[in-house]
Order: structure tokens, then sequence, then C-alpha cells
């Protein structure tokens, strides 16, 4: 078997993961100290994952798209079903939790561009299918709740209309018909989602309850300011007047420490990471196989931006994780995968 | 497509991104920064505690003590209700009172609000513990102002009381806060930048939680001076039985040096009341028909009665008007100006001298005594012995009585002055108004032998003698003043004297009695003296408001507690 890795993507992933460790020790110092070492075995775990994708190739994924698609909704109905308190989002096994919605967040592009690459997209009603096969699993997280990761799914869903050039027209006639559809989704929001779209639109009108988390964010990043207070400095997280800060909000914590220097450094090196994705995926000769990559890419991207965006108060507070920064099992080793797939990809290539 | 889409898509959210981070960071970053601090910097404060009030023997009348009270943070407490329930059972309170009390106390969401006070030490460590893991409730210490002896000694201490407003704006810079208790009447008041401690601070750095993370600085507090008074407890214990429920006074002064050894007003007031949530007690005082919070020895003002008469035998002995053998006949009325003036004696009492008018208190005789003498020279000397002016007392709020003069009636009644009127002032009556420490010094001053005395009621504090109050020698005659002691002697002990009932075994005294007519219905009671006759040393004053005729129930009570006064002091020696 040849071996035919990207080296500057590896780099850039080490790089950004190492940062994000040193980073998550600091979330966690005065949390749980383990939290980086179990996050360092997720990521040898995610490498192992990522090395049997790697010899087993994007292509041949590619391949058994529809029974990896049927198997994550599958999952995604086991989790909603199986009587734990709380929300359902995890798939329990004592001493690690699987979410299946990361899985998804594979499985759909994959289904999407094996299943419905060579159809045509003439009328609007063909479009229906592939809008059902985000929508399905789009409502199952939904209802875990996961709002964040349900919206997620329709990033895929239009980045695939796009390579398919549809009609624009027909594109907006059904974004029109999502739009009618918000105040129903609105509807069946669980409160303390409402009411983090609602202090999204105005942060202080609860500085205690959910528009809290939005202020610390920005008083955190903000008072990094240009230089930071320095590594393990940063009072907004070690003083845990920052929710959340291990995982969604992981990076106001860096942004806190290290200033705007910091954070625009670590911006950068996404930037660089996204575009040698992208360079990688349109040197793919196949097309099914580059296709899915965007589409891969794409989500990626969207989750960067998103958390990003939610932490500095740009977007509501979806809970979105950042990739390779925020600490949680199932979206390392989905994230560490994503890259062995581009890396499969590029070996086949 | 696609690619040109993405690659602009990525551009311009990252372009937002590093923008935002721009604006947060290098344009806003001041502000998050002091936002940040804010955060986790707070200023606790360590309030300061109040030096102690004690007697002239250092027995301590105002002290404080350690108390334990529950506070609520209302910003950390999520389910308020559910937490009230929780206190209230384990207090014995009912939840309404707790809720009551916060809502009265409450503030701002970051400053904590007493909902509970004077909890038992035992139970305030079992609930420390126990709410240790209840946000928001937080069991605390505090330094309490408190008057072990209630209602004794009230009216000479004063009470506590809440900033008001405008205190507040002004005593900022001194150190007071909102919350601050400051001496609102007697030595408290009066003495207050010497008794107020000052309140401490400590900066510390807390977590989300309210949790102390790290001491950054320590400013400590201090205490008050203490203040020790001229009073002795154990004669103002005595002089506040004697006067029992009577609305009245009672003082007892060292007539050398003015300190007052005992100060009694009635009715009386408890201080601990004020520093108690509830605020029914406070407001009963506040609206009392019988103005408990009154200090009747300095802000009452009264009609004085015969005592007045030694004024205007002074005015005549000093004037010349008149000699101590001038003799004037009392047939039990005085006709002037086509009225009928009367004696408190019907059937007159003939025949007398001035020392024999004085001894009997006869109305007749100074009704001629004080037209001879004329208003001028009474006022006159009515001012040499201080009355119509302020003592200088160091308590708050000291009256001034009222001296009447043609121009001051002129002037408020707009009418002239009669002869009518030098009639009623020559016996102490019409328009004159006195306090009873303004008579208490007047008195002394005929005791000491001329000298005007600053009554006190503080004697040191913290130590330090403030020893300042230089009597002032009067331009009033020794033989005029021994006349009067002799005078007054003669009220006691002489058989036909108005103030036998005070007569004492084996010291001999001197006294004045007086029944003081007033609108308010039965006449106010005097009786006023000295003691011991030779070389006195203390002058006294008993007053009972409508306490009828003659003096005859002040004079009872001078003679038991100067009996009482005697024994201890040959105790004490």
């Amino acid at each position: 078997m040849k071996i035919k890795v990207d080296w500057s993507t590896f780099i850039l992933v080490g790089v950004i993961f190492l940062i994000g460790l040193l980073n998550l020790y600091s979330a966690s110092y005065n949390l749980a100290k383990y939290l980086v070492w179990k996050q360092l075995l997720w990521f040898v775990f995610g490498i192992i994952i990522g090395l049997g994708v790697y010899v087993v190739g994007t292509n041949r994924i590619l391949h058994l798209a529809p029974v990896i698609y049927i198997f994550s909704l599958f999952l995604l109905l086991i989790v909603l079903v199986l009587p734990y308190p709380g929300a359902h989002r995890w798939l329990r096994f004592g001493f690690f939790n699987f979410q299946p919605s990361q899985l998804m967040k594979i499985a759909l592009p994959l289904f999407l561009i094996s299943v419905f690459s060579h159809r045509g997209f003439t009328t609007v009603f063909s479009f229906v299918p592939p809008i059902l096969s985000a929508l399905i699993p789009a409502i199952l997280i939904a209802q875990e709740p996961d709002l964040g990761g349900a919206l997620l799914l329709f990033i895929p869903l239009f980045a695939f209309f796009l390579l398919r050039r549809v009609s624009f027209k027909k594109l907006f006639v059904w974004i029109f018909v999502g739009l009618v559809f918000i105040p129903v989704i609105y509807a069946h929001l669980q409160p303390y989602q409402k009411k983090r779209l609602t202090t999204f639109l105005n942060p202080h009108s609860d500085p205690l309850g959910s528009g809290y988390t939005i202020m610390q964010s920005k008083i955190a990043i903000g008072s990094g300011g240009i230089t930071g207070k320095g590594w393990l400095r940063g009072v907004q997280g070690q003083l845990r007047f920052l929710p959340e800060s291990h995982t969604d909000f992981v990076f106001p914590v860096f942004a806190e420490e290290w200033g705007f220097t910091g954070a625009v450094f670590v911006l950068v090196l996404y930037i660089l990471l996204l575009w040698r994705l992208f360079i990688i995926a349109n040197r793919i000769k196949l097309q099914p196989v580059r296709e899915f990559l965007l589409l891969l890419l794409v989500i990626f991207t969207a989750q960067i931006v998103i958390n990003l965006g939610m932490t500095m108060g740009l977007l509501p507070v979806v809970g979105l994780p950042l990739p390779f920064f925020s600490y949680g099992g199932s979206d390392l080793v989905t994230n560490v995968v994503l890259i062995a797939l581009f890396q499969g990809a590029w070996r086949e290539k | 497509m696609f690619n040109k889409v993405y690659k602009s898509g990525v551009l311009i959210a990252f372009l937002i991104l590093i923008s935002r981070l721009f604006y947060l960071q290098v344009v806003k970053g001041a502000y998050f920064y002091d936002l940040s601090i804010n955060n986790y910097l707070r200023i606790l404060p360590l309030p300061g505690f109040r030096g102690n009030i004690l007697d002239r023997y250092g027995r301590e009348i105002a002290g404080n003590k350690l108390s334990f009270c529950i506070q609520i943070l209302p910003d950390k407490v999520k389910d308020k209700k559910s937490v009230f329930g929780m206190l209230s059972q384990d207090l014995g309170l009912d939840i309404n009172v707790l809720q009551e009390n916060y809502k009265k106390g409450f503030r701002a969401v970051f400053q904590p609000v007493k909902v509970a006070e004077d909890i038992p030490k035992d139970k305030a460590i079992y609930l420390k513990e126990k709410y240790r893991q209840v946000p928001g409730v937080m069991v605390e210490e505090e330094v309490k102002r408190v008057y072990p002896y209630e209602n004794l000694c009230s009216h000479v201490l004063g009470y506590l009381g809440q900033l008001s407003q405008q205190e507040l704006m002004e005593l900022k810079p001194y150190g007071y806060r909102f919350h601050s208790l400051i001496g609102k009447s007697g030595i408290e008041k009066f003495y207050e930048p010497y008794l107020k401690g000052n309140d401490g601070g400590m900066l510390v750095k807390v977590d989300n939680q309210g949790r102390i993370k790290d001491i950054l600085g320590k400013q400590s507090p201090t205490r008050g001076l203490d203040v020790y008074l001229t009073l002795d407890l154990d004669l103002q214990k005595k002089a506040e039985q004697i006067l029992g429920e009577e609305r009245g006074c009672i003082m007892v002064m060292d007539v050398h040096t003015g300190e007052l050894l005992v100060m009694v007003s009635h009715p009386n007031f408890d201080p601990n009341v004020f520093l108690e949530l509830d605020e029914s007690k406070i407001s009963h005082y506040l609206s009392s028909w019988d103005h408990p919070l009154y200090n009747r020895c300095i802000q009452g003002i009264y009609p004085l009665g015969s005592i007045f008469k030694l004024v205007t035998a002074t005015a005549g002995l000093e004037s010349g008007a008149l000699s101590s053998t001038t003799r004037f006949k009392c047939p039990g009325y005085f006709e002037f100006g086509g009225r009928r003036y009367r004696c408190w004696k019907k059937e007159g009492h003939g025949w007398q001298n001035m020392g024999e008018a004085i001894t009997h208190s006869c109305n007749v005789y100074f009704y001629q005594a004080g037209l001879k003498v004329g208003w001028k020279n009474i006022i006159s000397y009515a001012r040499i012995y201080g009355l119509g002016n302020r003592t200088g007392i160091d308590l708050p709020y000291e009256n001034k009585g009222l001296l009447p003069t043609p121009e001051w009636k002129l002037k408020i009644k707009g009418e002239q002055w009669y002869p009518g009127d030098t009639v009623n002032l020559s016996i102490g009556q019409g328009y004159l108004l006195v306090t009873p420490i303004q008579v208490l010094r007047f008195i002394a001053v005929i005791a000491n032998g001329g000298y005007l005395v600053t009554p006190h009621i503080c004697k040191a504090i913290s130590g330090e003698s403030t020893g300042k109050h230089l009597p002032q020698k009067l331009s009033v005659k020794n033989s005029t003043l021994k006349f009067l002691r002799r005078a007054m002697y003669a009220v006691v002990n002489s058989p036909t004297g108005t103030g036998q009932l005070a007569r004492l075994r084996g010291i001999k005294i001197g006294g004045k009695t007086a029944t003081a007519q007033n609108p308010s219905g039965r006449p106010h009671a005097w009786f006023v003296g000295f003691a011991p006759y030779t070389d006195p040393e203390i002058a006294f004053l008993f007053f009972v408001e409508n306490g009828g005729g003659g003096g005859f129930v002040t004079a009872r009570m001078a003679k038991e507690f100067l009996e009482y006064y005697f024994r201890h002091k040959g105790k004490e020696l």
C-alpha cells in the first residue's frame, strides 16, 4: 500500500491541537485537571479510527454511504429512546460516551453525494429527497435537544445544491418555505433555547440568566487586550465567571490569556488549515470524492465560524464546540476522522 | 461557482471575526478589563464599633456585643421562596416576616440584605454549617450596640439610627456609609465623633459564587473612644425608682463643678429598640402623647412658680430696693389695677419680712416686692442667674426657655407690658418659661456662693478629663446668697415652712417648693434645694408634671432620695 500524506495539514492540526491542550489545561485548571489527559486519550483514539479510515480509503467509504447514513439515523433514534435523565445526546458506554449527531456530520455529506449526485434538480419537487435526508436527522437531533447540531446539517445541504448548480429561483423557493416554518420551529423550542435567542438580540435583558454567558464571554475576550493576561492568569476562566469555559466557551479563555495577538494567531492557523484542506479537496480528480470532501470542509468551516462568532456575541449561543480546541471526545474523534478522510483521498489521488 | 462562494464566504467570515476581536480587545479592551476587575474584586466593609459609655466609676451603660445575623445576597439566591421557607423553619420565624425584612432591606442585587438577627451563637454555628452549600445565604457576625440597662439613663445616652439622606451627603467624607448608624440624640449624638469607630475594609478576590479566593488588602477597623459620664449609676437607679411612673424629672448636680450625678427624665425609652428591625415600637415612641423620647431635663419648658421668688428677692436685695427686713402685709390677696391677685393661703400670712415670705412662699409679699423692684431688675437678675439662656450642657437639643420683657411682649404678643405682668412675673408665673436644668444651675449658684457652673455629663473621654468647665463668678453679694440659703433652710426646717416633708434626720438641707400653674391641668410640682446646708456639695431638682399643689409629691421624693444619697455616700467613702 502506498503511503502518502499531506504533511502541512498534519502540522497545522498538530499545532492547533497542542495550543488547544495548553489552553484546556488552563480552562480546566480549577475544574478538573484530568480533562487534559482525557482529551489526549480521545485524540489517540481518534487517530486509531482515522488510521482505519485512511487504510480503507475515502472512495470505498463513499460506497458504504447508505449503510452509514441509515446506521447513523438508527443511532439518533436509539439515543432518543434510551431512558437517560436530561439531554439525550450521548450513547453511554460506561467509560466513554458517544454523540451520534457527530457521526451524522460525516454521514449526511456522504449520503448526499453518493445518492443524489447524478440526479437532475429540474423541478421544485426534485429538491425534496435531499432536503428530507437532512431534515429527518436534524429533527431527531433537535429533539435531544441540540439546536446547534441540528441547524449545522442544513449547511452541507445548501452547499450540495450549490455544487449541483441548481437554479437559484428554485432553491429560494425552499429557503422561503424554511423561513415560513421558523415560527413553528421557535414554538417547539425549549424555554432555555428561546431565551438564548432573545438574549442574543438583547444581552442586557437578563444579565444573570442566559445573557450572562454572552456578557462574561465578551468580558473575557475583551479584557485580554492586545497581549493578554498570561497563561493561567485569566480571571474569567480561572474564577469560573465564564460558564462552559472548557467546552463551547474555550476560545474566550484563550483570548483572555493571550490577547488579540494570540487570538489572531489561532485564527490564522485555522485559516491556513481551511485553505490547505480546500486545496486538497480541489486536487482530487474523482468528482464524488472531491465533492464529499468539500461538503465536509463546509461543515468544518461552519462549526469554527459559528463557535467563534457565538463567543464574540455575533451569533446566538447554539452550543457548538470549536474543533481541536474544545473539550469533547465525540467531536474530537469526528474531527480527526474528518482529517483522515482528506488524507485518505489524498493517498488515492 | 461553489469554490468562489466558499472562498469569499470564508474570507468575509474571518474578516468579520478578526475585526470583532479587534473591537473587543483593542478598542474596548480597557473597558472590558475594568469589567473583569469588577467581576472579581470586592470591598468587604469591616465595621468599626463604637466606644463604650460608662458611669463615673467605670460601670458600662452602653457597650457592644457580638451578634449573629442572616444575610441574603439577592443575585445569588435563585429560588427565594424555598430559601425563605427553609430559613423560616430553622429560625422559627414567620416566612412573611423574613420576606418583609428582605423587601425593606433590599438596596441592590449585589448588596447583602439582613433578614434575621440576634441569632444565638450555638444556632448560628449550626446554621453556618447547614447553609454552607446554599449560595447567597450567609450567617454573619456583627458587632451591635447594646444598652444593658435598657430604659435606665436613656435620655442621657440617646439612641442610634440610620443616616438620613441629608446626613449621608454631608458625612460621606467622614467614612459614613449608606447603612451607617449615627447618634440621633443624647451622648450618642453629642459625642458622636469620639464614640464612632472607623470602618475598615478588606479587598478580596471572589469567584462566581462570591466565595473569597484571596485577600488582597486589609484595613483594620478601629474602635471608638470610651466616654465616661459624671453620672453615678447607683444614684441614677434610685432616682428612676423614686420618680416611678410620674411624668417629670430628677437631677442632682455637684454645685462646684457642674457635674451631673443624676439625670432622670420620665417617661423614658429603651434605646435597644432602635437597633432592632421591629419598627412598630419605634413609631410608638415617636407618636406617643407623653413624648418618651423627650428629655424633660433640658428640652422641657415649664412655668417655674414660687422658686422664682428667690430671683425677685435677689433683685430686691442687690438693687437696694428692698432689704431683708422689708415688710409687707398679706391679707390673702392683693388688689392691683382693678384685679385681685391671690395668695395660695386664703386667710393670708399677715405682716412678714422677706425671709418669712420665702419660708411661707407668700405670693402677696412678692407681688408688692416685685412692683417695688421693677421688671427690669427682676429680668436682669434672672438673666444673671442663667435663666432664659442655654446652660451649655453637653447634650443636644437643649431649650432656651423664655424670659419675657416688654420688647418681647410687644413683638410677639403685640401688647404693651402692664404692671400686672410684673406682678405675675415676681412669683414666677405669666409668660416665664424655664428648663429644669436652668433652675438646677440657679440653685447651685446660691449653694456655691455665686459661681455659675456649666452643667455637664461627660467626665472624661478615654481617660482624658474634659475639665474645661470653669465656673463664672457672678456679681451677686455673698450676703444676699447667704440670706437665700438661710431662707431655704427655713423652708425645710421651720415649723411653718412649705418644704417640711423633705426634712431629714441628721443632715441639714435647704430647699424651695413651687406650684406652677399651667394650662395643661393640675399645677406642676417642683422641689429644688441643696445639701448639706453648711458647705453644700450638691444641688437637686425634683419635678413632676401636673404633680399638684404645694410641692408635696416632689418634697417627699427629695427626702427619700437624699436619705439614700447620704447612706450611699457613707458607704462609698
